[in-house]
């Protein structure tokens, strides 16, 4: 009897020992929790970070609106009237000041992104159409030269019309043909017929013309002038008057 | 699989260490929302002015408040209407007589205009917008002068280039240039979103209203992924100072692509923004 009492402590020993962990484990164990801890705040987190602003926005929304208190003690709730008149008057004024920007005649709208353009009188739409602008190539030829075919942006005025316009071929137009410049006046610079029936001159070399390559317009596919259709251009041409501007954007 | 059962078994038995797990798991997420949320909202100063922008801001907190009735209080909007369309208008004045090409972002009737010499050549329909909350706390007193001047672009991030520039070389002979393809361009593909970073704290973000075609989606990815970077660094300069009070004040539109692009486009690389509210 007492034979076997011994032999069940000692049996219930050994599983209690077994059953207690070490300190290495138990440290593993702690160890393992606070990973698991710190990725899981991580993850919790990302959300925060990456909708920060609308967080922040939502937050924001709570806080109390701004009043109109101040404006009114600024003010003087006596002068209220006299003050909105003299703020009248002081509109009237700056609206008489802008009006002179404004275009008195016809004038162009030119989209170089679109590639399209509205003739305009005020604010009425006298026509609207496709037109070719700028390619954006920059042709690089040797001696580091370059060009670069862009429309450029800004207001511009109509400074001629010319009708039955003979192209000048600049130098590039030959460097892109492969072929040798010639001299300033050689009659091979001379072009009749590409730039269709009239041409208006905007300056610095850049023109509105008619153009042979009819299935581009639309597109940007020009050395920087505005190309336009035969019909377009033909009611441009006449309703623009020397002076009359050209806004390109 | 047993030591992973022996480690479960031990932390749900473990009361003090579930505890504390549950504390590190929420510490983070806390201190971001305290830190990075609850304090610099609590602390925000109604006012758009960055420290680094002098600006001609009143401090209306000294105010003694008044007691406004109903019509006053109508006059004082129509006022501060009509104070906000001067501003709008002086800025449209100045710009005109400087040779530019210039935004207007007329938040009133949903318009980004693109404006030459003071003549509107573009109008855009804004199809959608946000507007940060910030622009409803501040003060008309300090929002004036903040809007009285037409903002200056520092800066952009955009999936388009400005100039879709193409290089080519000059052929060496008549045969060569034969061989050069003449072909134009095709049209971009669509995939236009850019942010306009301009000085004083304005920031206004542009999105076409159709989604990305699947050809210009590593644009649009590499293009978010730059601007969640910029959150995030916002977040840890946040975090560093709460305190702070230069927010950006932050405006999304959605607009055509078309749009979109001519807009960005026409715009010259140091643009002028006017800001109708």
């Amino acid at each position: 009897m007492q034979d076997r009492t011994v032999q069940w402590d000692v049996t219930n020993e050994a599983r209690v020992k077994k059953d207690r962990p070490s300190a290495g484990r138990t440290f593993l164990k702690v160890f393992l929790a606070f990973i698991m801890a710190i990725g899981l705040s991580i993850l919790l987190s990302w959300p925060v970070v990456r909708n920060f602003n609308k967080i922040q926005e939502i937050a924001l929304h709570f806080k109390p609106k701004a009043e109109l208190q101040s404006t009114a003690t600024r003010i003087g709730l006596g002068n209220l009237k006299t003050y909105q008149e003299s703020l009248d008057k002081d509109l009237a004024g700056i609206q008489k000041k802008l009006s002179v920007f404004l275009p008195k005649g016809p004038f162009l709208i030119i989209n170089t992104s679109a590639n399209n353009f509205r003739l305009m009188n005020e604010a009425k739409v006298l026509r609207e159409g496709v037109c070719s602008t700028g390619s954006y190539t920059i042709l690089q030829a040797g001696d580091n030269k370059q060009w670069i075919f862009k429309t450029p942006r800004g207001m511009f005025k109509i400074l001629n019309k010319v009708n039955d316009p003979v192209w000048k071929k600049p130098d590039w137009a030959f460097i892109e043909e492969g072929l040798p410049v010639p001299s300033a006046n050689h009659p091979s610079r001379y072009e009749y017929g590409v730039l269709g029936d009239h041409s208006m001159i905007l300056g610095d070399g850049y023109m509105i013309h008619g153009t042979l390559y009819k299935r581009f317009l639309g597109m940007p596919v020009t050395h920087g002038c505005v190309r336009m259709g035969d019909a377009d251009l033909e009611e441009v041409f006449k309703t623009m008057q020397i002076g009359s501007k050209v806004y390109i954007y | 699989m047993n030591s992973i059962g022996s480690f479960f078994k031990w932390f749900g038995r473990n009361r003090r260490i579930q505890v504390i797990f549950i504390i590190l798991v929420l510490s983070l997420p806390l201190f971001l929302i305290i830190y990075g949320i609850i304090l610099p909202v609590r602390n925000y100063k109604p006012s758009p002015a960055s420290s680094t922008v002098a600006m001609g801001s009143t401090d209306t907190t000294g105010i003694a408040s008044v007691r406004i009735d109903d019509a006053q209080l109508a006059e004082v909007r129509t006022i501060i209407r009509k104070e906000n369309e001067k501003a709008f208008q002086k800025n449209r004045l100045s710009l005109a007589e400087k040779d530019s090409i210039y935004m207007v972002l007329d938040l009133p009737d949903s318009l980004l205009i693109l404006e030459i010499k003071g003549v509107a050549v573009k109008k855009t329909k804004i199809l959608d917008m946000e507007i940060s909350n910030r622009f409803a706390l501040i003060p008309h007193e300090n929002l004036l002068p903040w809007i009285s001047e037409p903002f200056t672009l520092a800066r952009d991030l955009s999936t388009i280039p400005k100039s879709p520039i193409v290089i080519k070389q000059a052929p060496k002979d008549t045969i060569e240039a034969a061989k050069t393809s003449s072909a134009p361009q095709l049209p971009d593909s669509t995939g236009v979103f850019y942010t306009f970073y301009f000085d004083r704290n304005l920031l206004v973000e542009v999105e076409q209203a159709n989604p990305p075609e699947e050809d210009v989606m590593e644009r649009v990815k590499a293009y978010r992924s730059i601007k969640r970077k910029e959150s995030t660094r916002s977040v840890i300069h946040m975090l560093k100072k709460p305190q702070q009070n230069d927010q950006p004040m932050m405006i999304k539109l959605v607009v055509s692509d078309v749009d979109a692009r001519a807009m960005y486009r026409a715009v010259p690389t140091k643009t002028h923004l006017i800001l109708k509210l």
